[in-house]
């Protein structure tokens, strides 16, 4: 128990945004990955100017300071595991301008995503980060963790709109990265440093986000194919077309027939995989793009393929894709949600990677997710508590990051390393790439309190 | 002793901790903390059940603090039935602590039968008289549910019930069939004009209408407050007095009575046959009158601009969203909806009786939704929603009247 620091903390912030309450205690010590740890103390601040009082108090007592968005993280990044403070940014909720001439949004770390979809929208403006998340996650969380989503094939992820960020570093100082201006060359990114940094090097403060011109129109296709290979192979031609589209997402056979059971909508439980994918833009470039794309499909051998005429059915068609984790989730008792991720090109050979792993250790797994960045959610349905399968789980996942790394892709797409992969980051970064890591953390961290056992194995 | 919790234990297992709850819980969007979200609950209760979290006050605060809306349950990804768990909960901390505040009393006492219930909502009607003019003295601030922030508005009670306004039968002239109503408490005791616009569109459909004057209490504010004995008392009740009545369907006015007339009598009486038989009569009465009658042919636009709320039993409940809105197109003209028409509006039975100052909040949110379309008149489908929302109406200063389906449609029928 570190009783000093609670002290300090109580000291330092309001009545009521620090507790040590046995609720709070379990409640803050756990994210969607269901791995728990358990802090000493937790502190809710209402205004982030506290984070860095909260970071001091933490140095003095050298005790472990974990960052906390919405807690919907899949990779155990803001789980307590060596106690300390959890420090939750969800009362930092305030989008604090939309400048329609900048293109800028400037917003606190607990912002919901959504949220600043909508105040984006209202004025014509589009973020497009979207983790699956987005109508419960935070832009904090989403920076630390450098979050993609859905549109990732044509509009990049998170980092691709950061401009510039307010961070409490370990020491207790605030320091500004970037700036309001698309050009900034002075010195080094510390901005990109921190984006996906998982809340080892400090906690968010403030954001300055980068907006686009919403896209006038969009249509949507979905196409079924025989196999789950034969759908990869339509994705390199698709790409291969000069298509980008703005969404290009595939859903295998497992997941199809989950989804078919969890809500009927007609979908053809018989085919290998399924691909839906939307193209935006302006009226003509949607139109243009809409007949290269179905001539692209039927080229590659779709079994079927169904275009929505209106928002309406569009809806329909994505309601598929968005049941896909629900209706695993609803198979057994637990899933273990993968983000390995490859070159677009390996997609593939990653799919029978999957599919041979799947067989070696007897597990259920469904896979979906963005085909068109090589970004698949292979989904282990299983049930966590039977001890046996915890170890079937912990060898398939380790096969899958193996047959990830030997295709050229990477450990993680958009969940970030945390707790469970940080024991594979030698493999795909090396061992004196581990150690200029390691050598950037230590310089900024040298006490090792920012949210520990995350990325690095300690 | 049974253990009411322990049977949840799976479903309890099955939240995956995602957070998606976090996006529509009422009482996380006012307290923004873990512990006022299902997830938070849910991963409370799992420690309670592994054994590592003890029946403590302030678990029992946190139990207790939810409106029990099921907007988290119509968006779980593992369709954990977050409202099940919680009052599984609250019975096993009744069990297991035995100790009751007074509201949690007086409700028990009030509604075990017909008697004390008439005796309870009359004693209540003699105390809203007082109770009303009181809160405007000085006096007022003693008062309970007279706090700094929200002072609350109740409603008049009229000493005349609904069993003193419509006969056990309304008959019509070559009727299409028969259907009987189940009133339940608040359009019983509190706004018995309800029923009786019931009975006169249900008339104008072309249907017999049966009223069992004797009915009791539905007894979901007791389950909510975990009494689960009590509960079964009053469902065995009106089991006896409407499973066996000639009618092709039990309609209801009150979302609330309807779910748990369908969902929970056969789970607390898993033995009755008439439970279950009941459980697949009862019918929302927005739903049988959109598809079982020509209702809608039957109805002359009034014009009044109106945007309606969606009660949480309802949406979330039964999934009915859009019969009541065609009703209110037939019977207006002019629907505006307002921002998140299904966003709860903090009412929750007890829960704004044991949490007023959180349920104001909630309900602030909602008048401000209502406000902001600037339409003539609130409706809504549930005589509950309609207690809560006209009270924060009228502390936002609102004079936007408050109707239920049935009232708008009652107006708007064709002579």
């Amino acid at each position: 128990m570190h009783e000093n620091l609670i002290k300090d903390l109580r000291q330092a912030l309001p009545e009521g945004a620090v507790s040590t309450a046995e609720e709070d205690l379990i409640c803050y010590g756990s994210d969607a990955t269901r791995i728990v740890g358990r802090p000493d103390v937790v502190a809710r601040p209402h205004d982030a100017g506290l984070i860095a009082e909260v970071i001091k108090a933490a140095s003095k007592n050298s005790a472990a300071v974990s960052p906390r968005g919405a807690g919907t993280g899949l990779s155990g990044g803001c789980v307590p595991v060596k106690g300390g403070v959890v420090v939750s940014t969800e009362r930092l909720n305030s989008v604090k301008d939309i400048d329609t001439v900048n293109l800028i949004a400037v917003v606190e770390p607990g912002v919901v995503t959504a949220r600043l979809h909508e105040a984006a929208e209202g004025l014509g403006l589009f973020y497009p980060p979207d983790p699956a998340s987005y109508k419960a996650c935070t832009i904090g969380g989403n920076i630390a963790e450098n979050a993609g989503g859905l549109r990732g094939l044509k509009y990049g992820v998170t980092r691709d709109y950061v401009m510039g960020l307010k961070v409490a570093l370990p020491n207790g100082a605030v320091i500004t990265t970037g700036s309001r201006t698309l050009k900034n060359v002075t010195g080094y990114d510390l901005t990109r440093l921190m984006v996906g940094s998982e809340g080892t090097l400090g906690i968010i403060l403030e954001a300055t986000l980068k907006l686009i011109p919403k896209p006038e129109t969009k249509a949507a296709f979905l196409a079924s194919f025989a196999t789950l290979e034969a759908a990869s192979e339509a994705v390199v031609s698709i790409i291969k077309s000069g298509l980008t589209p703005s969404t290009l997402e595939v859903m295998d056979d497992v997941t199809i027939k989950a989804v078919e059971e969890y809500q009927p909508s007609g979908n053809d439980t018989n085919c290998g995989a399924l691909l839906l994918i939307e193209v935006d833009g302006s009226e003509p470039e949607v139109k243009r793009q809409a007949d290269r794309l179905s001539d692209t499909l039927s080229g590659a051998g779709a079994l079927s393929i169904r275009r929505a005429a209106d928002e309406h059915e569009q809806a329909a068609l994505w309601s598929a894709r968005r049941a896909a984790l629900t209706a695993l989730a609803r198979v057994s008792p637990s899933v273990v949600l993968e983000d390995a991720t490859v070159p677009r090109s390996e997609v593939p050979a990653m799919v029978r990677a999957i599919r041979g792993i799947s067989k070696k250790y007897g597990l259920r797994i469904g896979t979906f997710g963005h085909a068109g960045d090589g970004n698949l959610h292979p989904t282990i349905i299983t049930d966590m508590r039977i001890p046996e399968n915890r170890d079937k789980v912990h060898a398939a996942v380790s096969d899958i990051f193996k047959a990830a790394l030997m295709l050229g892709g990477t450990l993680s797409g958009e969940h970030g390393i945390g707790i469970a992969k940080a024991e594979f980051m030698e493999a795909e970064v090396g061992k004196e790439g581990l150690a200029a890591m390691r050598s950037v953390k230590d310089a900024l961290d040298p006490k090792g309190i920012m949210n520990p056992g995350k990325i690095f194995r300690d | 002793m049974s253990k009411p919790l322990e049977k949840y234990t799976d479903m309890v297992y099955k939240c995956i901790r995602c957070g998606a709850c976090r996006a529509v819980c009422p009482t996380f969007g006012e307290e923004l903390c873990e512990t006022a979200v299902a997830r938070g609950r849910m991963a409370l209760i799992e420690a309670v059940l592994e054994g590592k979290l003890e029946l403590t006050d302030s678990l029992e605060k946190i139990v207790f603090n939810c409106a029990m809306c099921g907007a988290c349950k119509a968006s779980c990804p593992s369709g954990v039935d977050v409202p099940a768990v919680i009052e599984a909960a609250r019975a096993e901390l009744v069990l297991r602590k035995g100790s009751e505040p007074m509201m949690r009393y007086l409700a028990k006492r009030s509604l075990k039968d017909k008697k004390a219930t008439d005796k309870a909502f009359a004693l209540m009607a003699l105390g809203r008289a007082v109770y009303g003019p009181l809160a405007a003295t000085p006096l007022g601030r003693y008062l309970p549910y007279q706090y700094r922030d929200f002072k609350r508005n109740f409603p008049k009670i009229p000493l005349k019930t609904l069993a003193k306004r419509i006969p056990a039968l309304s008959r019509v002239d070559k009727p299409k069939g028969r259907v009987a109503l189940y009133a339940g408490c608040v359009i019983y005791y509190v706004y018995p004009e309800i029923g009786e616009a019931a009975v006169k569109v249900l008339n104008t459909a072309g249907y017999d209408v049966v009223f069992i004057a004797d009915e009791v209490c539905c007894g979901k504010p007791l389950l909510s407050l975990g009494e689960l004995d009590a509960a079964k008392g009053l469902a065995e009740k009106n089991v006896a007095l409407l499973s066996g009545l000639d009618v092709e369907h039990v309609l209801t006015a009150c979302p609330t009575c309807a779910l748990t007339l369908k969902e929970d009598y056969p789970k607390i009486l898993p033995e009755s046959d008439a439970a279950s038989a009941l459980a697949g009569k009862v019918e929302d009465v927005n739903r049988f009158l959109v598809r079982n009658t020509d209702i809608l042919d039957r109805l002359d636009k009034s014009g009044m601009s109106v945007t309606y709320h969606d009660p949480c039993h309802l949406n979330f409940g039964m999934g009915i969203k859009g019969e009541p809105r065609e009703l209110i197109k037939a019977a207006s003209g002019s629907l505006v909806e307002m921002s998140e028409p299904e966003r709860c509006c903090g009412f929750g039975g007890s829960f704004s009786f044991l949490n007023y100052t959180l349920s104001g909040r909630i309900s602030g949110r909602k008048a401000a939704s209502i406000i902001a379309t600037k339409a003539d008149a609130l409706v809504t489908a549930c005589p509950g929603c309609m207690m809560h929302i006209s009270d924060a109406l009228g502390q936002a200063g609102s004079d936007i009247k408050t109707m239920h389906t049935l009232q708008i449609l009652e107006r708007s029928l064709k002579t």
